[in-house]
């Protein structure tokens, strides 16, 4: 109970229960009531004696005689309140919370009502700054970040800032790739001859590149140059300063852009 | 992922063997790499990579039976 202005932020109301009432002297409470002093029960708007008037036992009420179909009654649960509460700010914790958190409205989350900080969709796409993410996680602005993992394989709509292709391998013996980047294989065409095939094709050819090779084991002067290049792959071969194509044991090939 | 111990090769329009290496990083299958990879039309075998010499002083020369060549064709 509480005279005056609500409080801000807890306060009681009491549970009233109105009768469809008929000729008869037995009707159902909404709630269980243990006495007949924990009801206020009004016929036409006068308030009954309690055990006089009436009885109770658990939800059944008794009236000392029936009333007709034109009476009104209502009953007011004196031992029943309903208490609301509206918690202090940083007051809720993770226990009081039923998960999972259901029926985010279709404007997402903010904290301003007007705009759309974080949506999550129906299809479990989350976007931020967007309210319509394309994709499991789609940002409209910048990310920053101290670090991304994997292996870079899967981006699209990079930049020319980074390399397209590169790979490192041995053209000596059996050609053995060290490492690489969007390679899906090298093929050994002959000595000092080979062509990198690209696991991803490249946009267009317009790509620029550079390569570089020697050999570990002596000093051998030799320059690799392009024969030919396509969306799909590029093949260079390796000469010494006679222009005879020679192996090295550390060829490296590096594209950007295309 | 690609199955580095193999190796594909195939007959080039000049008579001498091409032989593809598969990148360790590569998620393709060997099968894959070969049909990308080999040109178009070309006859390939996937071998393992303990078949091909590693002296390469003659590797002009290397060759191979055309009949061999019957894993796939390049796409």
């Amino acid at each position: 109970m509480y005279i005056g202005n609500i409080p801000a932020d807890k306060y009681q109301t009491l549970q009233k229960q109105s009768f469809t009432t008929s000729a008869t002297d037995t009707y159902t409470l909404s709630y269980a009531v243990s006495d007949p002093q924990s009801l206020a029960l009004f016929i036409n708007n006068v308030r009954q004696n309690p055990n006089d008037a009436y009885t109770v036992s658990n939800t059944t009420l008794t009236l000392s005689s029936a009333i007709s179909g034109s009476d009104t009654m209502y009953a007011i649960f004196l031992g029943k309140s309903v208490e609301t509460v509206a918690p202090a700010i940083g007051s809720v914790t993770g226990g009081m919370m039923s998960y999972p958190l259901t029926n985010f409205s279709s404007t997402g989350i903010d904290d301003n009502a007007t705009s759309t900080a974080i949506t999550i969709d129906n299809s479990e796409n989350v976007g931020i700054g967007t309210s319509s993410p394309s994709t499991a996680l789609d940002v409209d602005g910048t990310v920053t970040a101290t670090s991304f993992s994997g292996d870079g394989s899967g981006l699209t709509g990079v930049g020319g800032e980074t390399a397209s292709v590169w790979v490192n391998f041995n053209g000596t013996g059996t050609v053995a790739i060290r490492d690489d980047f969007n390679v899906s294989s090298i093929t050994d065409n002959g000595t000092g001859d080979y062509t990198v095939n690209f696991t991803s094709s490249l946009a267009n050819t317009n790509y620029s590149f550079t390569t570089a090779s020697g050999k570990n084991s002596a000093i051998q002067y030799c320059v690799t140059v392009e024969i030919s290049s396509s969306t799909s792959n590029i093949r260079v071969q390796n000469s010494n300063l006679g222009a005879a194509l020679v192996d090295n044991d550390l060829v490296c090939v590096h594209i950007f852009g295309g | 992922m690609t199955d580095t111990t193999k190796k594909i090769i195939y007959k080039q329009e000049n008579g001498t063997i091409a032989i593809l290496t598969p990148s360790p990083n590569c998620e393709l299958t060997i099968e894959e790499v070969a049909q990308k990879d080999a040109p178009t039309g070309l006859p390939y075998k996937i071998v393992n990579v303990s078949e091909i010499p590693t002296d390469r002083t003659f590797r002009g020369a290397w060759t191979i039976n055309d009949a061999e060549l019957t894993d796939g064709v390049g796409d």
